[in-house]
C-alpha cells in the first residue's frame, strides 16, 4: 500500500471511531428506553457486549498473526501480535469490569462460578499470560512461545461463546440475550450494533497505533 | 413512586467528551510516532 493511501486509511479509521462512538453514545443515553426489569443499569450492556466483540477481534488478530508468524517468520506478525494481545487484555478487563457492575446491580453478586463467566476469566488469564511472557520471556524464543499461547487463546473463544449452552438457563445468571431474541425494542438492537461497531473500530485504532509504536521501539533496539 | 428518567443528556455529554478525548489523543500519538520515524530515517 502507498504511504499516502496508508495515512488516509488511518485518518479515516480514527474519524470513524469518533463518529461511531458518538452515535452509539447518543443511542445509548438519548434514544433507547429503560429496560422493563433492570431499568437504567441495563444500558451498561451496550458497552459490555461491544467490549466483548473487540476482545474477540483482538484474539482473532493474535491468532492470525501467530499462524502467519509460524508460516513466514516475518517480524511484522510478531509486532502485530504484541499490539493485539495488549489491546485484547484491555478490552477483556473492560468486559469483566462492566459485567461485574451489571451483575452486582441486577443479581446482587459480582461473580459466580458458571461456564460463561469462568471461560471468559480463563481467556483473560491467557491474555495476561501472553503479556507477562512478553515482559519476562526469553527474548530469543518469546515470539514462538507467544504465538503458541495465542493459538490457545483462540481455541478458548468458541468455548466462551458456546459455554452458555452447557447448563440450562435457570441454572446460570448470564442471560442468553441475543440467542433468545431478548432485545424486543428495535432501538435496543440498533444501539447494540453501533456499540459493537464503535468498540471494534476503537480496538483497531489502538492496535494500529500500538503496532507503529512497537515497530519504532524494535527499530531503535536493532540500531 | 419515583420516576426514572428515560434520557441521560449529562452522561451523553460527559462520555461523548471522554470518547473524543481518547480518540483524538490516539490520533495525536499516531502522528507523533510518524514524526519520530521520519526524523530517525
Amino acid at each position: 500500500m502507498k504511504p499516502s493511501l496508508f495515512k488516509k486509511a488511518e485518518t479515516a479509521l480514527h474519524l470513524l471511531s469518533i463518529a461511531l462512538g458518538l452515535y452509539a453514545l447518543y443511542l445509548v443515553f438519548m434514544v433507547v428506553p429503560n429496560e422493563r426489569v433492570m431499568g437504567p443499569v441495563q444500558r451498561i450492556f451496550y458497552f459490555h457486549v461491544g467490549a466483548a466483540m473487540a476482545t474477540y477481534c483482538s484474539v482473532g488478530l493474535i491468532f492470525l498473526s501467530a499462524l502467519l508468524h509460524f508460516a513466514t517468520r516475518n517480524r511484522f506478525w510478531d509486532t502485530l501480535s504484541v499490539a493485539a494481545a495488549e489491546v485484547g487484555l484491555l478490552f477483556c478487563a473492560v468486559v469483566m469490569a462492566t459485567g461485574m457492575i451489571w451483575g452486582h446491580a441486577a443479581w446482587n453478586t459480582w461473580f459466580r462460578w458458571e461456564p460463561r463467566l469462568v471461560s471468559f476469566l480463563v481467556l483473560m488469564l491467557i491474555l495476561i499470560g501472553i503479556n507477562l511472557l512478553r515482559i519476562f520471556g526469553d527474548k530469543g524464543k518469546v515470539a514462538n512461545h507467544a504465538a503458541a499461547f495465542a493459538i490457545l487463546a483462540a481455541v478458548n473463544v468458541p468455548l466462551v461463546i458456546w459455554s452458555i449452552d452447557l447448563l440450562p438457563q435457570s441454572a446460570q445468571l448470564h442471560p442468553k440475550v441475543v440467542q433468545d431474541q431478548g432485545l424486543k425494542d428495535p432501538s435496543f438492537v440498533k444501539a447494540m450494533l453501533f456499540g459493537m461497531l464503535a468498540m471494534v473500530s476503537l480496538q483497531f485504532s489502538l492496535v494500529f497505533v500500538r503496532t507503529k509504536v512497537e515497530s519504532v521501539l524494535r527499530l531503535k533496539d536493532s540500531i | 413512586m419515583e420516576q426514572v428518567p428515560n434520557t441521560y443528556q449529562e452522561l451523553f455529554i460527559a462520555y461523548g467528551a471522554l470518547w473524543i478525548l481518547i480518540c483524538t489523543y490516539l490520533w495525536h500519538l499516531s502522528r507523533k510516532v510518524d514524526a519520530l520515524t521520519r526524523r530517525d530515517s
